[in-house]
């Protein structure tokens, strides 16, 4: 509309200019005059709204006709969209305080490396400097080794816990880190020192109680030992007592055995590098030893691979001898147990199996806990200890090797170690 | 003044992003060498002699990262002929990557000791001044390379005061450990280990120094080492 009134304006102007120019005899010159003044007018316009435009701030031009139309639609549009924009900022400041006031320290990292933002929290934990160090490239501060190896594989299944040296105090570090976007990450950033901790002391503590009752325990049934029960002097009725007293001494000491021994290989991270072991001389070795233990124990080995394994002999050892001493026990005697060694696509496999009572599935997630037991009548006729399978999990763990438990009760089970290549 | 941006300003932008790997190289062997050291320090004062075999085993890993440096800068050299804040960088990463490479050597060292020393008597000072020592001196290395992450003067500046202290206290432990070994002199084969393990961290302290020197030279171009700091201001 705006547009057909100011042609109207403009052509009546024209004609006005063209009359009073004809008057006068000049009709050609009026009309270039008034045109160009009006050019003139505009300019003068388009310039006061230029002016605006670079600076919005400043007091809005006094215009006319459809200048001052277009100003206002400028200025309406620039009003809403401000208004948008300071919707969107409220939001995304929403989001970085509610992330700033996360009491874990969050760092979002470009496809680079590159830190475009983090919060507060993470100055202690890591020693960032907040806000100057968005722009640094994060594996140029935190130096340690692990956590760059950590970072540049990008495999983050699983978190990662490292020792932060050199800071305040010596503190152990959770990251977690989630990728989103093209390459982006986001890491998560706990102190978890005083877990680390806590474990630390439990697993001290079982290690030196099993330590201290090892020595009143080993006089305890030393003297037992000594008794003659055969003795005329001894009253018939102490006989049975003694007996099973020195029993139970004997069950004990297999007990703190196996804790010390547990606490030992748990307090062992990883023992990859020690030494290459001849699985197949562990388990003939094994055997051996088996055979005198069990006499009446019918023992195969069926070992088709030559391979070796990265680890620790003793450890290993311990591993195998606790699944078949457990095969032993819990099959009827006369069914034989077999121990195998072989590989397949890479992968070596260490599976002892036997066609003994099984186990029913409900118990295998829970089996290689401490203690647990499948039903109480069972243990005192086998006199295990219950942490032969705790032993036999925590040295699979330190040798990157995975417990394989198949079972079918009535029909047997086997106990597979795979090494992965 | 150097910026961290200045490198982002070539024309090329494999140079760009060549330079860049070459700082992270440099700062990823700092933190691998500052490890070492750490261990060390952990395997002496726990006499964990198992740890300090794998700290020796892996110089070997150090002394790798240091070729693998030297190569790429005398490529960048070659190919690129840099000018100026580039190649004043690349000077400086050259000078630095010897200097960690030194720090690495020392740990080994100390490493080294730590074996020598479990098969000796123990050592009657309770390493207070290993401990001591020590501690300044992770504090500087790690101070020193942050600096050169961060591209921070007064850091680095902070970093080269801090070395009279380490002087200073190596000069007191050593007269310290002198009594000890006055006082009965069946001592003396541990404490002079201990002295050797001491020197090498004051050594540390000092290629941490060279470090901070070296990214002030980086930065402003300014050679601060030999008394040149006063000019500095």
């Amino acid at each position: 509309m705006s547009c057909i009134t100011s042609a109207l304006k403009v052509i009546a102007l024209v004609l006005v200019s063209a009359l009073v120019g004809w008057l006068y005899g000049h009709a050609a010159i009026a009309v270039i005059l008034t045109l160009s003044m009006m050019i003139f007018f505009w300019l003068y316009e388009m310039h006061a709204l230029q002016r605006w435009l670079n600076e919005p701030q400043s007091e809005l031009p006094e215009t006319f006709g459809i200048w001052s139309d277009l100003l206002a639609l400028i200025h309406s549009h620039q009003r809403k969209s401000q208004k948008v924009q300071g919707q969107l900022q409220a939001t995304i400041e929403y989001l970085q305080n509610s992330f700033a006031a996360i009491r874990d320290g969050v760092v979002m990292v470009n496809e680079q490396g590159v830190i475009t933002w983090f919060n507060r929290a993470v100055e202690p934990l890591l020693g960032l400097r907040y806000p100057q160090d968005t722009g640094q490239t994060l594996t140029n501060l935190i130096r340690e080794p692990e956590f760059n190896d950590y970072f540049i594989a990008r495999d983050y299944s699983e978190p990662l816990q490292f020792q932060a040296a050199g800071r305040n105090e010596q503190s152990f570090i959770q990251v977690e880190i989630t990728q989103f976007g093209e390459g982006d990450r986001v890491l998560f950033i706990r102190d978890i020192s005083k877990a680390v901790h806590l474990e630390q002391m439990r697993s001290d503590f079982v290690a030196n109680v099993s330590h201290e009752l090892r020595t009143p325990l080993t006089v305890i049934s030393g003297y037992l030992g000594t008794m003659d029960r055969g003795d005329e002097a001894l009253p018939v009725r102490y006989r049975k007592p003694l007996e099973q007293m020195e029993q139970q001494a004997h069950r004990m000491e297999n007990l703190l055995r196996d804790l010390l021994w547990l606490s030992k290989i748990e307090s062992e991270q990883s023992v990859k590098s020690e030494e290459t072991v001849d699985v197949r001389r562990l388990v003939q070795e094994l055997r051996d030893e088996l055979r005198e233990a069990y006499p009446q124990a019918i023992i195969t080995l069926e070992l088709t691979s030559a391979l070796t394994v990265e680890g620790n002999y003793q450890q290993l050892y311990s591993a195998v001898s606790n699944l078949a001493i457990n095969a032993i026990k819990y099959s009827n005697d006369g069914s034989p147990i077999t121990i195998s060694w072989s590989e397949y696509e890479g992968r070596r496999n260490l599976c002892v199996s036997d066609t003994g009572i099984g186990i029913d599935a409900i118990h295998i997630p829970r089996l290689t806990e401490r203690f647990y037991r499948i039903d109480d009548s069972r243990h005192s006729a086998t006199g295990g200890t219950g942490l032969g399978l705790a032993i036999v999990k925590h040295v699979a763990a330190s040798h990157d090797a995975e417990l394989l438990i198949d079972s079918k009760p009535g029909e047997g089970s086997s106990f597979t170690l795979i090494f992965e290549a | 003044m150097l910026k961290r941006e200045d490198y982002q300003q070539h024309i090329s932008a494999t140079f760009n992003t060549e330079l860049e790997s070459l700082r992270n190289q440099m700062l990823a062997m700092g933190g691998a060498v500052e490890q070492q050291l750490a261990s060390a320090l952990d395997a002496l004062l726990n006499m964990d002699t198992g740890e300090a075999q794998t700290i020796i085993d892996r110089d070997a890993e150090v002394n790798n990262m240091e070729m693998a440096i030297d190569d790429e800068c005398a490529t960048i050299i070659a190919r690129r002929q840099p000018a100026a804040s580039d190649l004043r960088l690349v000077v400086a990463i050259i000078k630095v990557n010897t200097d960690l490479e030194r720090v690495g050597d020392e740990a080994a060292k100390i490493a080294q000791q730590t074996i020598r020393m479990s098969e000796d008597s123990v050592s009657p000072t309770d390493f207070a001044e290993v401990r001591q020592i020590g501690g300044l001196v992770v504090s500087m290395l790690r101070r020193a390379l942050d600096a050169f992450a961060r591209l921070e003067v007064e850091q680095a500046v902070e970093v080269v005061k801090g070395d009279e202290e380490v002087d200073r206290q190596y000069g007191s432990a050593m007269r310290s450990l002198a009594t000890f070994m006055v006082e009965d002199p069946r001592n003396i084969g541990v404490i002079l280990n201990e002295m050797w393990a001491l020197r090498s961290l004051e050594r540390i302290g000092d290629h941490a120094t060279n470090i901070a020197e070296h990214l002030v030279y980086l930065v402003q171009g300014d050679d601060i080492r030999h008394g040149g700091l006063d000019e500095l201001g």
